[in-house]
């Protein structure tokens, strides 16, 4: 018979499924579960065993910092559990994770308090910018941004190029080279850049969500000793050095980004 | 002077208790989630709807470089929730017989450690994890021991089929 410890613990139950829930992810856009290709992961578990052949334990944390994360979560993740050592180059690859992830996720909480927040009520997005993001239209501009939606879900990555300056360009695409790396952004079509001018100013931009490709871009400048940026007009084009200002800002932004998605758990496969 | 009122005592009022084993527990599980944890998990969504995302960002960055060990920052949080249901639940059924309070008690580490078990076995999605597990058993043998079998009516226990 239902007696009132019968109630009270019910009402804890929901209380402590309530508090589960906030620690589940929150919505996502889009978000589809993909199921795996048993060929891909024989491909992986190839890899993943080449790599644990290839590498060893006490050189993980040697490994370049730009592939140690892919290089530990592969082989984490398809490594065979009942190869000798495996174990042990699992726990050493965790610990080695764990610890790059905490330091980016230092560097990058302090990069997300750095950043100005705005909040537009109509798109219902907030908005992370670099303080040194340009306030007005008529001027040279390398930067990326964060969007976040109110309906929850991750945030995105949006870069703005423009060009300012007393004539027309008409850009058709934009090129980086970063440290000997080159880049093309390609806003595909006349129309996709947008134009404005005033005061004897003219100034073109694209302004548009980041693809992989430009991804790749950002990070290889934000690392870089030297960026330029080329303007490629119609008919005239244009070189300009990127600022170290704007690759600083750039990587700040980037910290946010990735702190803003939060840590990633670090797979614990047995 | 009053003496401080040891919180695992029997004589210790059930409301003490309850402060000790389980809102402590819940705070401290909940601070390292806030403060250290993604915030693409639904209780931001929850603070931003209670306005208190405002208050969130400077603490978070308060604190960001406090370096937490992954155990600390994944398995604790966990456990500490196992611990304050088996706690919460204890101290509800405490002094009833085993038999009217094994379901509640046992509710919260079941679903805990069989979650683990059944990722183990590749029927949910996720990663088993050794320190999730073995924390969760600790997490829930603790306050049973402490605050419900200490106390658990000896006559009503069914190890034992008739006094001796």
């Amino acid at each position: 018979m239902p007696t009132p410890r019968h109630a009270l613990s019910l009402l804890a139950v929901v209380a402590f499924a309530a508090l589960a829930a906030g620690s589940a992810d929150g919505p996502k856009n889009g978000g589809t579960t993909q199921a795996v290709d048993p060929a891909q992961k024989q491909v992986h578990e190839t890899w993943a065993a080449e790599t644990f052949n290839r590498v060893k334990k006490d050189g993980i944390k040697d490994l370049p910092e730009a592939q140690r994360d892919s290089v530990i979560m592969l082989v984490l993740q398809y490594g065979k559990d009942g190869a000798p050592g495996m174990a042990e180059w699992k726990t050493e690859g965790r610990r080695v994770l764990q610890a790059d992830q905490a330091r980016r996720a230092q560097a990058g909480q302090r990069a997300v308090a750095q950043l100005k927040k705005e909040h537009d009520e109509f798109q219902h997005v907030t908005w992370y910018k670099d303080r040194s993001f340009p306030e007005y239209a008529n001027s040279n501009a390398f930067q990326a941004y964060i969007g976040k939606s109110d309906q929850g879900g991750d945030p995105y990555l949006r870069m703005l190029l423009r060009y300012s300056g007393d004539d027309w360009l008409f850009v058709q695409t934009f090129e980086v080279l970063a440290d000997g790396q080159q880049f093309t952004v390609d806003p595909g079509g006349h129309f996709k850049v947008e134009r404005d001018n005033g005061e004897g100013d003219v100034w073109e931009w694209y302004d548009a969500n980041v693809t992989d490709a430009d991804m790749r871009m950002l990070r290889a400048v934000a690392a870089s000793n030297t960026a330029k940026l080329r303007y490629n007009g119609q008919q005239y084009r244009q070189d300009r050095t990127i600022t170290s200002s704007e690759k600083a800002a750039l990587r700040r932004v980037l910290s946010a980004y990735e702190a803003l998605q939060g840590p990633q758990r670090v797979a614990s496969a047995q | 002077l009053p003496q401080a009122s040891n919180p695992t005592h029997p004589g210790t009022t059930r409301r003490a208790a309850f402060a000790w084993h389980v809102v402590l527990p819940i705070a401290v599980g909940s601070a390292v989630y806030l403060l250290w944890r993604s915030p693409r998990l639904l209780v931001f969504r929850w603070m931003e709807a209670a306005s208190l995302d405002g208050v969130l960002a400077p603490a978070r960055a308060a604190v960001a470089g406090v370096r937490l060990p992954g155990w600390l920052l994944f398995s604790l949080p966990d456990a500490l929730w196992v611990y304050a249901f088996v706690a919460c639940m204890a101290l509800i059924w405490r002094g009833r017989p085993v038999r009217q309070a094994a379901f509640w008690i046992a509710l919260g580490p079941a679903l805990s450690l069989g979650s683990e078990l059944a990722q183990l076995a590749g029927m949910v999605p996720g990663t088993f994890d050794r320190a999730d597990f073995w924390l969760s058993v600790l997490a829930s043998a603790i306050p049973l021991h402490l605050l419900y079998l200490r106390e658990c009516p000896r006559h009503a226990t069914p190890f034992r089929s008739s006094p001796s």
